[in-house]
């Protein structure tokens, strides 16, 4: 409270005081009706007129004669008073300290204010820059993502091109092939550039040529022309034959039509030298390019051919004439038909009129009749064409289509069985090269056995000459040269087996290297059919091709029937595993201690079942005995064989193999 | 060492020798048995891979020969339709 307030209140105090002893209500309640809202230590004297006007009332309510307070109920306000004089001794303090802080408060909040205003115009500022920078970053990232697919596009372009690389295609043929696939100009030099030095691109309109490395014979091609190749298949938009285009293949000249016959089957070369010159051209058109692709590919390209849109657009742009010509009779009919309805008109007019002259009128009629029916029947004729047309391409479609569907069935049939029996070979060879183990375990035996042998020979021989024989003559003894003989005899026959063992090894992976080698160009060919019917762009996956050339792929082959890593639970790293069962021996344990202790340790440490050797199959199928002893290399050679014939993805066991010891 | 004891060691050494001869011609023979074995073992192996690369490449040889029927066909079908579509035009270029 400042001082004027403290001083107006000090007179309200009085005030009250006064209209109490002369019990003025009315007074009071002006007073208090008077008294500020918001000064908190008004609360105690509003307290106290209250008090008294209540006071007041209640006594007048008691009595008619004049109301005035008693000295004890004065004494009691009085309480009150000083109660209040005390309180805002009190509160001075508290009060200039609320006055400083909102003070304070409002200085600050006109500073803010006075910031706020200052900062208001930057903001607006801030908010359109901002704006501004979304739309930018918006636009930068439409570019980085359109950048993003042209580079997928450029890489799809590379890859294409270092396929036909691979096939040693003329680099023609590749930019050509590069144009075929969608390539621009620009970007076929930019892929081609660095890889084959200066090259020409293709002009916008030629034909895009499918091609191996064979016999390259250039062929000027006609504008949009269709596309002999495996990998431009129907794609309407880029083959629009009109008659004008196929106008142009006459073009093509007689040299080229009398090659292509060339590049069909013997059986219908005599149907196409028979064909007619136009037929021929045409047929030469098609076939374009045929002569670059290797024979054992030209099933799928000539499929490639029958599946051309080519065939499909030269009906339909007929069909397309022929609707034009129909359209122009149609409107001439009309027009007759108008014109016949007009002279009805007028020869009923003119014969309700009594006027002679609507005879001429008459035979005019009959004519246009006549010539309206000649008009119809033409365009019966085109209209009957025309379905005929669109019944051949019905035809022919369906000619087509069931020439794929019937070969795509065949390579269905067949190589499911092809594949099996692949797969059965596959398994042969493990168990086979499990068996050759079985064999080189004993073998090592042998040679451990003849070295022995050879040790207790030397110290026979020390023995000899301690009594007194020089070691020429104890070399001479008989029984050392026939044991000699016989230790020489089994080392010969130990490098013959293991030859032996490895011939065979060799011979039988060859063969089944050759016949993989033979089943795979037709795995990869029912592939390319069912994407040449199904319109998509052949994928030149030359390292399809290549997986079966060496055993390690090969064996590779048979993994199909692996579970994939992600079902399998792989084994936790294991510390080494000691499968020797007796280290106090200084031999090499028994196959079978090593068995056992591999399985007690796989199922000690809850590993894989499959993991679990069994120890009679592994025995049998290697022709050994329990005493078999094996070395640990030998034997991890045996773990990994089993494990392969029993087809336990290797990454399920070689964290295990690297930790037996 | 006296020539007695010396021939007694001697006849000694020599039993040894001959057991060992013994043991090199056993172990021996033991291998020329193995080795049959395992020989027809593997002959009896590579036959059933033999049969098997039999079947695959009679399953091939059919395949191939259903490949160049469809090509004959598919050839025939491309040739038909050219011949056709070069008497359409001929007869459009008529009418």
């Amino acid at each position: 409270m400042n001082e004027t307030e403290k001083r107006v209140m000090k007179e309200n105090e009085r005030d009250v005081k006064k209209a109490r002893r002369e019990g003025n209500v009315d007074k009071l309640q002006e007073l208090l009706d008077n008294m500020p809202e918001n000064i908190r230590n008004y609360k105690h004297l509003k307290d106290v007129t209250k008090k008294a006007i209540s006071l007041l009332n209640e006594k007048k309510a008691e009595s008619t004669k004049p109301v005035t307070l008693t000295e004890a109920e004065i004494e009691q306000t009085t309480k009150l008073e000083g109660s209040t004089e005390a309180l805002n001794e009190l509160t001075a303090p508290v009060d200039a300290e609320i006055n400083t802080i909102a003070n304070e408060s409002a200085m600050v909040i006109e500073e803010a204010e006075k910031s706020i205003n200052e900062v208001s115009p930057n903001t607006e500022t801030l908010n359109t820059e901002l704006v501004e920078k979304q739309k930018e970053f918006e636009k930068v990232t439409m570019e980085f993502e359109k950048n993003e697919e042209e580079i997928k596009k450029m890489e799809s372009y590379i890859k294409i091109a270092e396929g036909f690389l691979d096939l040693n295609l003329p680099k023609e043929t590749i930019v050509k092939l590069l144009g075929d696939s969608g390539a621009t100009q620009e970007e076929i030099l930019l892929i081609m550039g660095p890889l084959l030095g200066t090259i020409d691109t293709p002009a916008a309109d030629a034909a895009p040529v499918v091609a191996e490395n064979q016999e390259v014979t250039p062929v000027t091609a006609p504008e949009s022309t269709p596309v002999v190749a495996e990998n431009t298949t129907t794609n309407p938009e880029t083959v629009p034959v009109t008659a004008e285009t196929t106008a142009n293949n006459d073009v093509i000249e007689a040299k080229n039509i009398n090659e292509t016959g060339r590049y069909m089957l013997p059986a219908n070369r005599g149907f196409f030298e028979k064909m007619s010159e136009k037929g021929r051209s045409i047929a030469a058109t098609v076939y374009k390019g045929i002569n670059m692709i290797p024979v054992v590919n030209r099933l799928v390209a000539k499929i490639g051919i029958s599946y051309n849109q080519y065939f499909i657009n030269a009906k339909e742009g007929r069909s397309s004439v022929l609707k034009d010509k129909m359209d122009g009779l149609d409107l001439e009919m009309k027009t007759f038909d108008q014109s016949k309805t007009r002279m009805i008109e007028i020869m009923e007019n003119l014969k309700k009129n009594g006027n002679p002259g609507y005879a001429p009128l008459a035979l005019e009629i009959k004519k246009m009749e006549r010539q309206e029916s000649k008009l119809a029947n033409k365009r019966d004729q085109l209209q009957s064409k025309i379905e005929l047309k669109e019944n051949k391409i019905k035809i022919y479609t369906n000619k087509r289509d069931a020439i794929a569907d019937k070969m795509i069935g065949k390579y269905e049939n067949k190589l499911s069985p092809i594949e099996g029996k692949l797969e059965v070979i596959n398994n042969e060879r493990e168990k086979m090269n499990l068996y050759i183990l079985g064999r080189e375990i004993e073998l090592e035996r042998d040679e451990a056995y003849f070295n022995n042998l050879e040790k207790d020979r030397n110290q026979l021989m020390e023995s000899l000459t301690s009594t007194g024989k020089s070691i020429e003559k104890a070399g001479r003894n008989a029984s050392i040269k026939i044991l000699n003989k016989q230790i020489e005899k089994g080392r010969e026959k130990i490098t013959k087996t293991r030859e032996e063992l490895a011939g065979k090894q060799r011979d039988i992976n060859e063969k089944i290297a050759k016949i993989d080698a033979q089943a795979q160009p037709h795995r990869d060919r029912r592939n390319q059919f069912i994407r040449v019917k199904e319109g998509r762009p052949i994928d030149w996956n030359l390292e399809e091709r290549n997986r079966l050339q060496n055993e390690k792929t090969m064996a590779e082959t048979s993994s199909h029937t692996r579970k994939n890593e992600a079902e399998t639970v792989s084994p936790t790293a294991p510390k080494s595993i000691d499968t020797n069962s007796d280290s106090s021996i200084e031999e090499a344990p028994s196959l079978s201690g090593r068995i056992s202790k591999l399985n007690e340790y796989l199922t000690n440490n809850n590993l894989k079942k499959d993991l679990q050797i069994d120890e009679v199959y592994l025995l049998n199928n290697m022709t050994l005995t329990k005493e078999t002893t094996v070395n640990l290399g030998m034997f991890k050679k045996v773990v990994e064989q089993y494990y392969r014939v029993k087809k336990i993805p290797e990454n399920d066991y070689r964290t295990l193999l690297n930790n037996l010891k | 060492m006296t020539t007695n004891q010396n021939d007694k060691e001697e006849d000694i050494i020599d039993e040894k020798l001959n057991s060992l001869i013994e043991k090199a011609t056993k172990a021996n023979e033991k291998m020329d048995d193995s080795f049959k074995n395992s020989s027809a073992e593997l002959n009896k192996m590579e036959e059933k891979i033999d049969n098997n690369i039999k079947e695959v490449e009679k399953t091939l040889a059919e395949l191939d020969k259903d490949e160049q029927e469809t090509e004959d066909e598919v050839e025939k079908l491309i040739l038909k339709e050219a011949e056709e579509i070069a008497k359409d035009e001929i007869e459009d270029k008529e009418n």
